[in-house]
């Protein structure tokens, strides 16, 4: 949904043509971004209008970054630290 | 990232040490205050209770600042799988659950492969996981019961 959304915004209706999936797996699948403020919905009349929310998937991509580091950090002192006991055993 | 999946961070090592002594690591308060604290931060408390819906966490002061991570054991299966949610108090509050899973496979050499897997789960997937686990508890706790009766 989010490279179908690249290209401007769409409606769900537009979304659900063009995906092998039921309308209504659309409409859920795009509470769920909207949720994360990956998307963003703007009702005109009975149409919903979704796009894209780029400020959602850089906050997405430092999160990742964030995590990796923390991640790695750790997993290399974990590393370290059973290296030094098998040296001194 | 591509549609339909939530953000994920995957962190691999080879630990020079088997899989029951990289996975113990995970579940000891004195290992976790020397290797998931690097200073200068300090872990000012590690509570761990590693069996599901167990809780887990860690309070730490880095360079004045205080602040905590929290979580919940989901899986507890030694020496191969250990998982739990996971959440930083420095956060945004609207960050979504995340979910850390590190697995140990055995390598030659008395070696382990180690997987840190962290994810953050939309709320409907998180709710099946935990169903999931009320499931599997179910079922532990009655096989117990009929053993002892």
């Amino acid at each position: 949904m989010l490279r179908a959304l690249r290209g401007g915004e769409a409606r769900i209706t537009d979304l659900a043509r063009d995906e092998p999936v039921s309308f209504a797996a659309i409409a859920r699948h795009a509470s769920v971004l909207e949720n994360a403020g990956l998307i963003r919905r703007d009702v005109r009349g009975r149409d919903h209008w979704l796009s894209m929310e780029p400020a959602g998937l850089e906050r997405a991509q430092r999160w990742i970054d964030e995590q990796t580091s923390f991640w790695q950090e750790r997993a290399d002192l974990l590393v370290e630290r059973l290296s030094r006991r098998r040296r001194s055993q | 990232m591509t549609a339909g999946q939530p953000a994920a961070v995957v962190v691999v090592r080879l630990v020079p040490a088997p899989p029951d002594v990289v996975y113990a690591e995970w579940t000891n308060p004195e290992a976790f205050r020397e290797w998931m604290c690097p200073r200068p931060a300090v872990a000012t408390g590690i509570a761990v209770d590693p069996r599901p819906g167990g809780k887990l966490r860690i309070d730490i002061e880095d360079r004045g600042q205080e602040f905590f991570v929290a979580g919940k054991y989901l899986t507890v299966d030694p020496p191969s799988t250990l998982s739990f949610t996971w959440w930083c108090s420095t956060w945004p509050i609207d960050t979504p659950t995340s979910v850390v899973t590190v697995s140990f496979e055995a390598r030659p050499g008395a070696a382990t492969l180690m997987t840190i897997r962290h994810e953050q789960l939309p709320d409907h997937l998180l709710q099946q996981h935990e169903t999931g686990w009320r499931v599997i508890a179910g079922q532990l706790a009655a096989r117990t019961h009929s053993s002892t009766a």
